[in-house]
């Protein structure tokens, strides 16, 4: 009995190991630390299934190269990306497939202002 | 959650909630904000603290007692962790299914203060309008330089 137990357990484990959260570097910068800072703008949104999350920085050159770091990393697992630079500013769009859906972060720098944002359903980060 | 505090009894709740992998990205975040701005210590909440990662602005008492519940079952700890995985896994979808129906949820910062839910709401809709522009302006983009690529190509194949 305690083997059948343990066995659909497993079964059970098994499957849902099979959904595995992306675990990007931009999500840290959601994780509340930034909640408090004067110079940045945050909004997390759910909507239906899908979850959009906007960290807006202006005047904190430290903060905006953590963001860069961050997006640099993962832009090094992106399926795809785009990047564009001139006009004084830089963009990045990457796009990410986990579980089957569609992740897009996009990252928007001009002069000493800096906007990223993550844009998937739910289920992509689970 | 922005001014009403929640008691203890509703934090070890949502850290229960935490530990069966029943909470919704959004959640994990709010309650991991909220537990830094707290006091309340309790053997689970340290325990999630500690999972999650935090070091609290006010200083934790040490639990020093261990339960004997606890030691009895640390024996059969194979059998119950399978129990308990098969619950939490059949309580997870069901969780999942009834939070898909569930209303717009937006948490929102700005200047250092939570924002109310109006507030909240509007920058969220300039947010992600500014998001989709920049997705399609980027996307367009990259198309323009993906057939400028091919059409160079296929010129030298020629």
């Amino acid at each position: 009995m305690k083997r059948i137990v343990f066995i659909i357990s497993f079964i059970f484990l098994s499957l849902s190991a099979l959904a595995i959260a992306p675990r990007l570097e931009v999500e840290t910068l959601f994780d509340g630390q930034y909640n408090k800072e004067k110079n940045v703008r945050i909004t997390i949104t759910r909507n239906h299934g899908e979850l959009f999350r906007v960290i807006h920085v202006s005047g904190n050159s430290g903060i905006i190269k953590l963001i860069e770091d961050c997006v640099r990393k993962d832009l090094l697992r992106a399926e795809k990306s785009v990047e564009q630079e001139g006009d004084g500013g830089s963009s990045i769009l990457m796009q990410f497939v986990n579980n089957g859906e569609t992740i897009k972060i996009g990252l928007q720098k001009n002069g000493d202002s800096a906007s990223l944002f993550i844009k998937g359903s739910e289920k992509a980060f689970k | 959650m922005q001014d009403d505090k929640l008691t203890l009894r509703e934090t070890e709740q949502l850290c229960r909630q935490y530990m069966d992998c029943s909470l919704s990205v959004l959640e994990e975040t709010e309650l991991r904000y909220f537990l830094t701005q707290v006091d309340y210590h309790s053997p689970l909440i340290d325990e999630v603290r500690g999972i999650m990662d935090i070091d609290s602005f006010i200083s934790a008492k040490p639990v020093e007692k261990v339960s004997s519940r606890r030691k009895r079952m640390f024996g059969r700890w194979p059998v119950y962790a399978g129990i308990a995985a098969s619950i939490a896994a059949v309580i997870g979808i069901g969780a999942s299914i009834m939070k898909q129906e569930s209303d717009t949820v937006v948490i929102a910062y700005a200047q250092g203060r939570r924002l109310n839910a109006e507030q909240a709401l509007k920058q969220s809709k300039a947010d992600m309008e500014m998001a989709e522009d920049f997705i399609k302006r980027m996307t367009d983009i990259g198309n323009s330089e993906q057939q400028i690529i091919e059409e160079f190509f296929n010129t030298q194949s020629l």
